[in-house]
């Protein structure tokens, strides 16, 4: 388990260090002068552009100093918690984003929650009833979650909740310290939208794990034993088909991030994926290269982490 | 292909046709995905043809008509037609879909058969780049491209590709470390076959399988991405129609008054990608067997 880990956590680093060195590469590498985007703002035009103000920018924004110095200042300024100033707010980044992180960690948390409470059922009676028409009306479910995208569901459901419920987009936000259940009922369903998205893909995982796992000789003598078929779903077979579960859901959490871009974005809510849309509209580009590494890692992480899991929880390589 | 089950009343012959054919009559539902993609595509090269007005063409007075009459599914928030802005939606899906597909799996399926053939230092420095083009989600990948190039359907190509390129070198690297040490490799190689010929003439025709079963699934992500970066404002640019930028922003706005400029496109794009879907999966149940069936 130790080499296991070790060698994990060895091929992490340069990854790391990899995707750091590609964002902030790409930010370099946008097309037209940044410094003058800056002054001329997202719409492009307008104001004549003096060089003296580009040259003022350049020095303000460090872009005058070689590549790998700026690389350097800008890692260990996230480092020190710096991470420069919104070009559109003129604001510390980590503050605007610091902000707005929470809600994406709840948002993510909560449709993670979602996910499984879909996923685990679905796949499991799925499994238990293969090729009877409960399994087809479940396949079908989740296919549906795969097919449909996600800011067509989220519209959808949007269009659902305003017709029939007259609901009304709310305006502000409010935090979760200060009223949990308005929290909660804004964040609810978007979550739920996000979760069935990708409930689609652990619930056909489960499936197919547990289809295998059912046929195994262990769960042939229960049954043989005359075990009721719940305690030999619920002991016997859940616990071996586990593993790849547990894989997939780490797998589909780090990807949780990217889909939170568009489930913000349809229901308006404060979070770091639709701030980084804003960034990228804006050409914020101190902002879209935090948000971005933060995705990033949070993906890797969260890869690591499921990877070492996996690696604790799977007997054949905690013992080798 | 003589003696093949299930095929009734056609006498087995080796054409393509009747390859087709069997297909479509053991697999359902993998011919109805066919069809649809096909129906898709039909209205794709046909828009110009069958499209009752031109997407582009403002009818101002004529904002928000209701379906059915004038505009066969009413029109939208400017006063155009959606029907016709549907017909060359699917122009723009098909041509980034189809272009992406063919760049990315493809060049991520060549990475693959380079990688896993020849294997060591060049198989571990191929693998890492791999790795951290996978180190970012899909999503926020082909948006960084898109940032980077601006927002035309060619560079939301150029991005798709750079996304579905990993997967292809993955599984087409597996494909390869399976086939590598046959036995007919090494008579290749006793021979005297040189590198490039054992890779192209032996090895390749064993990634065939996978790949055309990744290429159908990524067909379906292809599409999706395309439209949820024009959804975002970020891919093929207004006015020209795709079906995520119809679903934009103004669409919800308008929503409670005009539910069916959201409906629409919505429709048009999941019953397409359904059809790729459902296409991919009948072909991996028919190419490999082994795979397990989700």
């Amino acid at each position: 388990m130790q080499q296991y880990a070790i060698r994990r956590l060895l091929q992490f680093i340069p990854v790391v260090i990899a995707v750091s060195v590609i964002i902030f590469l790409i930010m370099r590498v946008l097309p037209g002068d940044v410094a003058e985007l800056v002054i001329t703002g997202p719409g492009g035009g307008g104001a004549g552009v003096t060089k003296e103000e580009v040259t003022r920018i350049r020095k303000e924004l460090g872009l005058d100093r070689p590549l790998p110095e700026q690389y350097v200042t800008w890692i260990s300024g996230f480092a020190r918690l710096d991470a420069g100033k919104s070009v559109w707010t003129h604001s510390p980044v980590f503050d605007e984003v610091g902000r707005r992180l929470p809600l994406t960690m709840e948002l993510a948390i909560l449709t993670l929650a979602f996910s499984l409470l879909f996923a685990l059922p679905i796949g499991i009676l799925s499994a238990m009833r293969q090729d009877t028409w409960v399994d087809y009306v479940f396949r079908f479910i989740s296919v549906g979650g795969l097919t449909m995208p996600t800011f067509w569901i989220g519209t959808l459901v949007i269009l659902a909740l305003v017709l029939l419920f007259h609901w009304i987009p709310p305006i502000g936000f409010v935090n979760v310290w200060e009223d949990p259940l308005k929290n909660l009922a804004q964040v609810v369903w978007p979550a739920a939208v996000l979760g069935y998205y990708f409930s689609a893909v652990v619930s056909r995982m489960t499936r197919s794990t547990m289809l295998e796992v059912l046929r195994q000789d262990y769960v042939r003598t229960a049954w043989a034993k005359g075990l009721k078929e719940k305690v030999i779903i619920m002991r016997h077979a859940m616990a071996n088909a586990l593993l790849p579960i547990i894989t997939i859901s780490g797998m589909q959490f780090g990807q949780l991030l990217g889909g939170t871009v568009i489930t913000e974005t349809i229901f308006s809510l404060p979070g770091i994926g639709s701030q980084l849309i804003d960034a990228v509209v804006f050409r914020d580009y101190p902002i879209v290269q935090a948000v971005i590494l933060i995705m990033s890692m949070w993906f890797l992480l969260v890869n690591l982490f499921v990877d070492l899991l996996y690696g604790w929880l799977d007997p054949r390589i905690r013992y080798s | 292909m003589a003696g093949q089950a299930g095929v009734r009343g056609l006498r087995p012959r080796g054409t393509a046709l009747h390859a087709v054919i069997s297909f479509a009559l053991r697999k359902p539902l993998g011919a109805l995905g066919g069809l649809l993609l096909l129906g898709m595509a039909f209205i794709a090269v046909a828009a110009p043809v069958i499209s009752p007005y031109d997407p582009l063409d403002v009818f101002a007075n004529k904002r928000f008509s209701l379906p059915g009459g004038e505009f066969v599914l009413g029109s939208d928030h400017v006063g155009r037609d959606i029907l016709s802005r549907i017909f060359y939606g699917a122009q723009v899906s098909l041509y980034v879909g189809l272009l992406s597909v063919v760049i990315g799996t493809t060049a991520g399926s060549i990475t693959g058969l380079i990688s896993g053939y020849f294997g060591g230092k060049v198989d571990a420095v191929i693998q890492r780049f791999v790795d951290t083009i996978m180190a970012f989600p899909i999503l926020i990948l082909a948006l960084l491209v898109v940032t980077v190039l601006g927002s035309s359907a060619n560079n939301v190509v150029i991005a798709v590709s750079v996304v579905l390129f990993p997967q292809g070198a993955r599984i087409v690297r597996a494909a390869v470390l399976a086939v590598r040490e046959s036995e007919y490799v090494t008579a290749a190689r006793v021979v005297g076959c040189g590198d490039t010929r054992i890779m192209f003439l032996h090895i390749l025709p064993q990634c065939v399988a996978p790949y055309i079963v990744l290429a159908t699934a990524q067909l379906g992500w292809a599409i999706v991405v395309e439209a949820s970066l024009s959804f975002l404002g970020v891919g093929t640019p207004p006015p020209w129609p795709s079906w995520g930028n119809m679903l934009s922003g103004l669409s919800r706005t308008y929503i409670e008054q005009a539910p069916w400029l959201a409906v629409f496109p919505g429709v048009a794009l999941s019953l397409s990608v359904f059809g790729v879907n459902l296409l991919g999966d009948a072909l991996r149940d028919v190419l490999d067997p082994r795979l397990k069936r989700a």
